[in-house]
């Protein structure tokens, strides 16, 4: 050259410069150019190599955005599993000068390279942690579900028994309705007999005054009303006193065997007795109340309060 | 080999303690390094690659190598500083041959968005920002030729022969012209170099 220098600097240089071609990213370091390898050539091709590592400095530097700090830091800090999971990157080409060069690492004797030992591995700590805290809130959710599933069953709970209870009420009501409805209807039924047995063409009727001139009870009166089948029949009795302490009234009705009774009863003061039957006795021909103590007397006792008179048909 | 000592970085601790550190799993050696060189690597990625994204990345994917596997820096072969920018070059090349760009600008108006340009006064190293002036200063004063054959093979990795052929010069002419333009910069560039060794 010109100036004087070797060609074995210049082939230097050259390597050099062709090894950026050739491998310079080698994570080890760049290639070492020069064969053959001295202790001169190599701290030449250092020397040429720094040069070449001062060129970018030329260029106006360009602030990295905050972000792709931040971003770098995310990711170095996240899952370490990086520095195992990724596989080394393959060791670029050789270049012409590495070839020729040991792979061993240039290091001189006394200067170990960097960091040959790392510190224990935090990551799984950090995922441990992760983990647990993970646990933890998915706990803590699943308890206020559960808690708020909890509230909800029980409402339902009180939902259902409020409802039972009122169903329950309104089945009694139901029931009652029902019973009395029932009733109704028999009374409406007993009623409607009772008027077809008083209205028939061939019903008997008798009417039942007070008995003698000193009558008990002046202002009773009674009308019975008898099928034409002789066997049903309808007392309506009016004006009868309540019963004195001790005693009762009963029906009797007068056949030609004798007097038969037909079951006692009683009065209120002001209301009208209805008493009627499907049965009579043959033969009746008058009927009779009388006022007796005992009320399972087979023969009239007491003093008499109404007799019927002679039977005659409405139609 | 004396650690380099970067004066305004908070901990002035030397690059090499800084990768031993961040090689051994500690992320704020890594930010440290990062903040000391990244808008250079920035800017040098940006250079070769003309897009501002592709060079984040590859600063990303050079930080990202150096946690990785770090441990494979060989202190004998090169200065950190110049195993992180020997680093983020061929990364860039290798992105920029991917992306088979023939064209591409030397402009930084070629950039998809508007660099940043300097770092904030006072956080750049002290010692960087006189790297730079001087590295300017030095590059500056090589002849256009010189200088040419220099950046078509470190900005666009281009080999001795395409240099050649691209310059439509005889091959022996880029090699003499690359030879005179190292051996000039050496000789400038000799205290950097220094602090470097």
């Amino acid at each position: 050259m010109s100036n004087g220098e070797t060609p074995s600097e210049d082939r230097t240089i050259l390597a050099a410069v062709e090894a950026l071609e050739a491998g310079a990213s080698s994570a080890g370091g760049p290639s070492s150019p020069g064969p053959p390898q001295t202790a001169e050539s190599e701290t030449l091709a250092r020397l040429y190599t720094e040069v070449l590592g001062l060129l970018p400095f030329e260029l106006e530097p360009i602030a990295p955005a905050p972000e792709s700090r931040a971003r770098l830091l995310a990711r170095i800090q996240g899952p370490e599993a990086r520095a195992t999971a990724e596989p080394a990157p393959a060791a670029p080409a050789p270049s012409r000068v590495s070839r020729e060069m040991p792979a061993a690492r240039l290091s001189p004797p006394g200067r170990p390279a960097v960091a040959t030992t790392r510190r224990p591995r935090r990551w799984p700590l950090a995922l441990a942690a992760v983990l647990a805290l993970a646990a933890l809130g998915l706990s803590g959710w699943l308890y206020q579900q559960l808690s708020r599933e909890r509230a909800v069953v029980a409402s339902l709970r009180r939902d259902v028994e409020s409802e039972r209870a009122r169903v329950a009420a309104a089945l009694a009501a139901a029931r009652d309705l029902r019973t009395a409805a029932g009733k109704g209807l028999a009374d409406r039924r007993d009623l409607e007999e009772k008027l077809a047995l008083m209205t028939s063409p061939a019903v008997q009727v008798s009417a039942l005054r007070p008995a003698g001139r000193s009558a008990l009870q002046p202002a009773a009166r009674g009308i019975l009303f008898v099928a034409a089948d002789h066997q049903h029949w309808v007392l309506s009795l009016h004006g009868l006193q309540p019963a004195p302490e001790g005693r009762t009234y009963k029906l009797w009705f007068m056949a030609k065997q004798g007097p038969v009774s037909s079951g006692d009863f009683t009065a209120r003061p002001g209301e009208p007795l209805e008493l009627s039957s499907q049965t009579m006795p043959d033969n009746t021909v008058a009927a009779m109340v009388t006022l007796e103590q005992d009320p399972a007397a087979s023969v009239p006792t007491g003093p008499e309060i109404l007799r019927s008179g002679k039977p005659y048909e409405t139609g | 080999m004396n650690p380099i000592p970067t004066p305004s970085s908070p901990e002035s601790i030397s690059d090499q303690a800084l990768l031993r550190q961040a090689v051994e799993r500690q992320p704020d050696a890594l930010g440290a390094l990062y903040n000391r060189y990244a808008p250079t690597l920035l800017a040098l990625a940006a250079r070769i690659l003309g897009t501002r994204a592709d060079a984040e990345e590859v600063v990303q994917e050079v930080f990202l190598r150096v946690w990785d596997h770090g441990g494979r820096y060989d202190p004998a072969r090169s200065s950190v500083s110049t195993w992180l920018i020997l680093l983020a070059r061929s990364r860039a090349i290798d992105r920029l041959r991917t992306r088979k760009v023939v064209e591409r600008t030397h402009e930084t108006a070629g950039l998809d968005a508007p660099p940043e340009h300097a770092s904030p006064e006072g956080v750049e190293s002290v010692l960087i920002r006189e790297r730079r002036e001087r590295v300017r200063r030095e590059m500056g004063e090589l002849p256009p030729e010189q200088r040419q054959v220099l950046e078509m093979a470190f900005y666009e990795g281009l080999s001795q022969s395409e240099i050649a052929a691209k310059a439509e010069v005889p091959l022996g002419t880029v090699k003499t012209r690359t030879l005179l333009a190292m051996k000039k910069l050496r000789a400038a560039l000799r205290d950097e170099v220094r602090q470097l060794l």
